[in-house]
């Protein structure tokens, strides 16, 4: 909780400590390879940190790294996430569909029947499909089969308010991968408001919390 | 001892290797699932001790092609030939089969020729469709050398050699062989002792694609080697790392957000949308040309400065224009550029952008929707030009590295210093650009090998470019690129063109956007410059060209026959053929047959050599149009070699059609 608020509070007290937009020949640097240096931070998410956006703290856990996310725009019920460094993430009813700038990337992701499940609090099993591209850049398409349980209710604490949740897990695999998701549902308003979501080989598992500004 | 079992498609080894006074190190690459090629350089201390006691330094290819894959019962079964144009010091022929008895247990049994029919051999069994096969013809001379040997392929005496292979776990592999190489002549020549045909061996591989072996060799010897290899289907991060794209807005808050007016007429409006496009387009590192809005239709004139992806060039073209123009645009016309000629043009549909932006299947459905075609017609009119920030003028400073090979007083070389390039654009398709270097540090300057060419030393003069020049002026020239009529695409470039040579250079290109096929004439008047690199010219000059055919197999394979006149005033055709990634990662050979004579050539007998070219972006994970690009040639004479005229049109071209385009439009939504 005191990690949350400090983190949000150093990333927006970065925000006045950007360097200059490169222009063209300039190979960007690899943002998230080197953490040790200071962020840059794009001028997109300095406004929508001062125009009190949503904000959602995710890390993560294979690369012991954390960022905060601003929701940039909502269109057909899809929501995009940016981080400080440019990262991005889609979002659909709280289930991550997609992610760019972290190498590795989720291109896109159908995750329709779980989310039907999850939000619903029902058990069940559903059917899941990631896209990835491969070394060559050719899209390969991952299909799941995924176990939906509820582990019953939970408070999570947001820092200023407790909120009382159902812990739903979703276990998915196929031939050569499995991995397990958590979402906390908000029992009130039907949201997620803490999942750990995994993405792909590459980049493990992401924990999501959203922020009370 | 050969196995037939061959590498991992599209492996690229580096092998190097040192036993008794032999250091060999050795590049292999899988070409294709079945055939493997070698290129090998070999230093043997003291080889000529008994004459003048000099080392041998020898360069020499194999080859290998396994014509039985490993089945449940049957095993894998290859033919190689080692060494078939050089020396003939390593010549061998020979027919292996491999067999796993079980997944980490594998047994290898072969019959050799030449070296590998050197211990205890007997004559061949060949000889029975034969009588010519029973002798093995001698090697006669260094003049020799470069030349196919096929008079002694698989003649002589034959032996037979085995061996055994345990992976004890992923990382260790231990080896024993039978070896039928008798190594004669480092007995003779080097004081090899060749006790027992036995030799044992372990290999330890590291996750990282390097490996290390030790080895006892010949009841004698001790050696050791080290590895590295490198898959180039496995970029260093897949997708890339690259910082995402722009996220397609609303379509109400893409025109309201970006200037806030709903007619594109008024010229202020106009003035704002340019500003507007451009900046946002430079963001993701692409340069906006011109901009041209007809009611429900955008054109825009691009050039792609980031992406070696030119469909992640086109895919974040389109989200920008999709955030930024009237909610009324339906239709994106993208027109990339190379200084100012179009190069083909690519129509979306804004509302399938829209729909697919987070589709799973969206990049082949986007592929799908898009329409590819020649853009000959879509000139850049003054009206539409978006001025540039420099008013068309741009300059690059960076380092740069020019190694150089295989001279026997010191095997590499290089020099390290800085560039500085410069160009002007006065107006589209018209570019004058020049560059100017300094060596900083580096040891080129201390060859001093003179060419003993008896043609005119049209490239063998290197050394005296080297060692005669400091701050050189690389290149200067004037461009002019242009669209004569439909699949037509035309250069014309004056100036001091490249390193040796100034002059004048005119090519013209037939090549459909779509379809393997390309067709290309080039026309040259070359004049060879004074060593210093300077401004000044010698007293040679000669008129060269060559007719091209260029074959694209769309399966990564690439075929290109340029057949012509040479600069020595040669007249002959180059074979090439390269194994591409869609990933840029390039590898190939080549070889050139010219009215030269092969005595007249010298050491090597014909031009031959191999080509890597290794993307920034693979190495990275970020995008760059930039990368290592290296011809390794045996040795550089003066027969078939080619005049090295900047922005060749095929290259330059074919980035922007298919089957590239297609190859990487998975690189559209990312």
């Amino acid at each position: 909780m005191n990690k949350t608020a400090l983190w949000l509070a150093l990333s927006v007290g970065l925000l006045s400590a950007c360097s200059s937009q490169d222009g063209f020949e300039n190979t960007q640097k690899s943002r998230l390879l080197r953490q040790t240096e200071i962020p840059e931070v794009s001028p997109q998410f300095r406004e929508l940190a001062q125009s009190g956006a949503p904000a959602l703290l995710a890390s993560i856990k294979d690369r012991d790294q954390i960022a905060a996310f601003m929701r940039m725009t909502t269109r057909g019920g899809i929501e995009n996430w940016v981080s400080a460094s440019n990262v991005s993430l889609d979002f659909k009813s709280g289930f991550l569909i997609s992610s760019r700038g972290l190498g590795g990337d989720l291109m896109s992701a159908d995750a329709s029947q779980s989310i039907r499940l999850v939000l619903a609090g029902q058990n069940g099993v559903s059917k899941r499909f990631h896209s990835y591209l491969d070394g060559e850049d050719q899209t390969v398409t991952r299909s799941f089969i995924c176990e939906i349980i509820s582990r019953g209710a939970r408070d999570v604490d947001l820092g200023k308010t407790v909120i009382p949740t159902r812990l739903m897990q979703e276990k998915c695999k196929n031939g050569s991968q499995s991995f397990q998701n958590l979402y906390w549902v908000d029992l009130d308003r039907q949201e997620i408001i803490q999942s750990r979501q995994w993405v792909s080989d590459y980049i493990g598992g992401i924990a999501f919390r959203v922020i009370q500004r | 001892m050969p196995s037939a079992t061959g590498l991992r498609d599209g492996a690229l080894t580096f092998t190097t290797s040192y036993y008794g006074k032999t250091l060999r190190n050795t590049l292999t690459f899988q070409l294709t699932p079945r055939l493997t090629g070698s290129f090998r350089y070999s230093i043997l201390k003291d080889y000529f001790s008994a004459t003048t006691g000099d080392t041998l330094y020898d360069r020499s290819f194999d080859v290998q092609y396994r014509f039985v894959n490993e089945g449940r019962y049957r095993p894998a079964i290859a033919v190689g030939l080692r060494d078939f144009g050089g020396t003939g010091i390593f010549g061998a022929e020979y027919i292996v089969a491999t067999k796993h008895i079980k997944p980490n247990l594998a047994i290898t049994g072969g019959i050799g020729w030449g070296r590998l029919g050197s211990y205890n051999g007997f004559s061949n069994p060949l000889g029975a469709f034969a009588d010519t096969l029973n002798t093995r013809p001698g090697f006669t001379g260094i003049a020799q050398t470069g030349r196919i040997s096929a008079n002694r392929f698989f003649r002589g005496d034959a032996a037979l050699f085995a061996g055994v292979e345990w992976a004890y776990s992923d990382q260790l592999t231990l080896k024993a062989e039978y070896a039928s190489d008798a190594y004669v002549e480092e007995s003779r020549r080097m004081g090899f002792k060749h006790r027992s045909p036995l030799n044992f061996g372990l290999n330890y591989h590291f996750n990282n694609g390097v490996d290390i072996g030790a080895y006892y060799l010949y009841g004698s010897e001790i050696g050791a080697t080290l590895s590295y290899s490198l898959n180039p289907k496995n970029p260093r991060v897949s997708g890339g790392a690259e910082e995402a794209p722009p996220a397609i807005l609303p379509r109400q808050t893409a025109a309201a957000q970006s200037w806030g007016n709903q007619t594109a007429n008024g010229s202020k409006a106009n003035h704002n949308l340019r500003s507007t496009l451009k900046t946002a387009l430079k963001q993701q590192g692409i340069k906006l040309v011109a901009v041209d809005i007809r009611s429900a239709t955008a054109t825009v004139h691009i050039e792609n400065i980031r992406y070696d992806a030119n469909a992640q060039a086109i895919g974040r073209t389109s989200r920008v224009l999709a955030n930024t123009l009237p909610a009324s645009v339906e239709t994106f016309n993208i027109i990339p550029v190379h200084h100012g000629m179009p190069v083909s043009k690519i129509s979306l549909e804004r509302t399938d952008l829209e729909e697919l932006e987070t589709e799973l299947d969206g990049s082949w459905q986007s592929y799908v929707r898009a329409i590819i075609a020649d853009g000959s017609t879509d000139k850049i009119s003054q009206t539409n030009l978006v001025s540039g920030d420099l008013g068309g003028v741009s300059y690059r400073l960076n380092g740069y590295l020019s190694p150089a090979f295989f001279d026997p007083d010191q095997p590499v070389r290089a020099d390290m210093g800085i560039a500085l390039n410069a160009s002007y654009e006065p107006r589209p398709g018209l570019v004058f650009s020049g560059s100017i270097r300094q060596p900083l540090l580096g040891n080129l300057d201390t060859a001093t090998r003179i060419s003993n060419s008896v043609l005119p030393h049209v490239r063998s003069d290197a050394v005296l470019y080297d060692t005669q020049s400091n701050l050189e002026l690389s290149h200067l020239t004037a461009e002019y690129f242009y669209r004569p009529g439909g699949n037509l695409y035309g250069r014309v470039t004056a100036g001091y063109l490249e390193r040796m040579y100034g002059g004048l250079s005119a090519e013209l290109l037939w090549k459909p956007v779509t379809g393997p096929l390309a067709l290309g004439a080039e026309l040259n008047y070359a004049v060879k410059r004074d060593y210093d690199l300077g401004f000044g010219f010698q007293d040679y000059d000669v008129l060269t060209g060559h007719a091209s055919a260029y074959y694209d197999f769309n399966n990564g394979y690439l075929g290109q026959i340029d057949a012509g006149r040479y600069l020595a005033g040669d007249w002959g055709a180059t074979f090439s053929f390269d194994r591409e990634f869609a990933n840029g990662v390039k590898i190939g050979a080549f070889f050139t047959l010219t009215t030269v004579s092969m005595a007249d050539f010298g050491e090597g007998s014909f031009d031959k050599g191999i080509h890597i070219q290794i993307p920034l972006s693979w190495l990275s994970g970020e995008p760059s149009r930039r990368g290592f690009d290296t011809t390794i040639r045996p040795i550089t004479r003066d027969g078939g070699a080619r005049l090295n005229v900047r922005n060749r049109l095929y290259d330059v071209t074919r980035g922007y059609h298919d089957p590239k385009l297609k190859q990487r439009w998975g690189k559209f939504w990312r």
